[in-house]
């Protein structure tokens, strides 16, 4: 049988020319850095300080972070309880204006996210945003979506409100959450190496930080992966030589793109602190998106917990957080 | 609802980490069409240029066309072409076509079913393309390989879709007919196209 020259130049191609995933994130990183150049050149950042999202792995710096998976949900809950409120929709500027990301800005603590237009704030229990960190999703099922890796004893009560997410046109997910301040030690640098996958250190803006995979299963010690997403941990200096982690999940980024929005749109002041008085955590934070970036939602962050669970050490993630010199 | 390669760069132009979906959707196109024509390393660095420089140069992207694949392959040859020509020499792209391993059992027992005929006829083609200009050979390439249409090749080539039909029809029937020519190997594909590596 004769086969069509066709089919011999067919033949004639290589094999195994399927690029792995490490050879596909190499690549990946030349186009996350000219994305977050372009970002950065826009928000007139000085070239020394250009954000190199991806492609500025570090190698051989051993990433000191940690996540207090053990009681952190409750601590950083907590923390945001008392610091901050749902400032949804509000249209305080942020320290850095952005010229390019002009949609709706995230606010956690000091730290504020400024995402791109498309993006609208939402809370952050939707189905749609499942919820890091062994927070409870109240009256709902699953109730729990704990990172794979975490410990048995990272459940915590009901704080999902106590994170802020914002959803876009398609669908996709932002949500942040901060995590307690701790302080790096020799002995145990990274105790969150277990939670996230596949991590590579990143510049976020001058701050360092690790991107990778977040895996969250439904309940704590089960096998059923709730959902996969990517994860980006910002490395963020605050007082007393401690350091706190910034979290954004998007479960529908590629984690280059993850860094750069939040390169691009990450500010961290002191402006509009928040009351203590104003921040009363709430439970049953499932209202729906706002239509506009600009309009204040309606019933967000409005009621009193049910639970009873203000967390415990959450006053060590306060307002404190110093803009890093870097 | 998805949007259109177009779309989604149109997007970026205001939210430049969109183009990320372009990269997502087409990486693995563009990556295999450079490693096939220039080996592994070289290919899958190449790739991430493509779109490094699509992302630079997008607004270089006619929005009216709906699909950016053909623009990136255009924008990919332009890289291989490239590549090859500072190689030195046009068979470097051809140097792997002959030692390539075999993907899997099925196509190893293929591969040993056909080894009587093959050695002559994939060394008659590649002999052939070798003397060919490159313009045909990536025409055929691109047809062959890719499995592009006709339309996407002309436009990943800017050249209208005659020139692409003619083109393959040419080497098409300049293949067939070294094929037919009678078994006569005196010296294996390998030594005429230099080592692989």
């Amino acid at each position: 049988m004769t086969r069509d020259a066709i089919e011999n130049v067919r033949l004639l191609a290589p094999s195994s020319v399927r690029t792995d995933e490490v050879a596909r994130a190499r690549q990946w990183r030349k186009l996350a850095n000219a994305m977050t150049e372009e970002i950065s050149s826009s928000c007139g950042e000085h070239p020394s300080r250009r954000v190199r999202a991806g492609a500025s792995l570090r190698d051989g710096r051993a990433p000191h972070r940690r996540i207090y998976l053990v009681g952190a949900a409750a601590a950083a809950v907590a923390a945001v309880a008392v610091a901050v409120p749902l400032s949804l929709g509000s249209t305080v500027p942020a320290a850095t204006q952005m010229t390019k990301a002009t949609g709706p800005m995230m606010r956690l603590a000091s730290y504020r996210l400024r995402l791109p237009d498309s993006y609208r704030l939402t809370a952050a229990t939707t189905v749609k945003c499942p919820v890091p960190f062994g927070f409870v999703k109240p009256g709902s099922s699953p109730t729990q979506w704990v990172a794979v890796g975490a410990a048995p004893t990272a459940q915590s009560p009901a704080y999902a409100s106590q994170m802020v997410a914002a959803a876009n046109a398609e669908g996709s997910c932002i949500s942040i959450v901060l995590a307690p301040p701790y302080t790096p030690t020799t002995a145990n640098p990274d105790p969150d190496a277990g939670v996230l996958q596949n991590t590579q250190s990143v510049q976020v803006g001058s701050y360092q930080g690790r991107v990778g995979t977040w895996t969250l299963t439904s309940e704590p010690n089960s096998s059923t992966v709730g959902t996969s997403q990517p994860a980006l941990f910002v490395e963020i200096p605050v007082s007393g030589g401690q350091t706190q982690d910034l979290v954004v999940t998007a479960d529908n980024l590629s984690e280059g793109a993850l860094v750069s929005l939040v390169a691009g749109g990450l500010s961290v002041g002191s402006t509009t602190p928040a009351s203590p008085a104003t921040t009363t955590p709430t439970s049953t934070a499932t209202t729906t998106a706002t239509t506009t970036a600009t309009t204040t939602p309606t019933s967000t962050a409005t009621t009193t917990p049910t639970s009873g669970d203000t967390g415990t050490g959450g006053s060590t993630a306060s307002t404190s957080t110093s803009i890093p010199s870097k | 609802m998805t949007m259109n390669d177009a779309k989604c760069i149109d997007r970026s132009f205001r939210e430049p980490e969109v183009f990320g979906t372009i990269f997502d959707r087409h990486f693995d196109a563009i990556a295999g069409f450079c490693v096939r024509r220039l080996g592994v390393a070289r290919g899958e660095d190449i790739a991430g240029d493509v779109f490094r420089w699509a992302f630079e140069n997008r607004r270089r992207f006619d929005l009216e066309q709906g699909d950016a694949r053909p623009w990136l392959y255009r924008i990919a040859n332009n890289f291989v072409r490239e590549a090859i020509r500072s190689a030195g020499r046009q068979g470097m792209a051809y140097d792997r076509w002959l030692t390539r391993e075999p993907r899997n059992d099925t196509e190893l027992a293929f591969e040993v079913a056909v080894a009587i005929d093959a050695q002559h006829d994939l060394s008659a083609v590649a002999s052939v393309l070798e003397m060919q200009p490159v313009e045909e050979v990536e025409t055929l390439l691109l047809y062959a390989w890719e499995r592009l249409t006709y339309s996407e090749i002309a436009e990943t080539l800017a050249i209208p879709v005659g020139t692409v039909r003619s083109r393959i029809h040419r080497l098409r029937q300049h293949l067939n007919d070294e094929l037919a020519k009678p078994l006569a190997i005196s010296e294996s594909p390998q030594s005429r196209l230099g080592d692989s590596t």
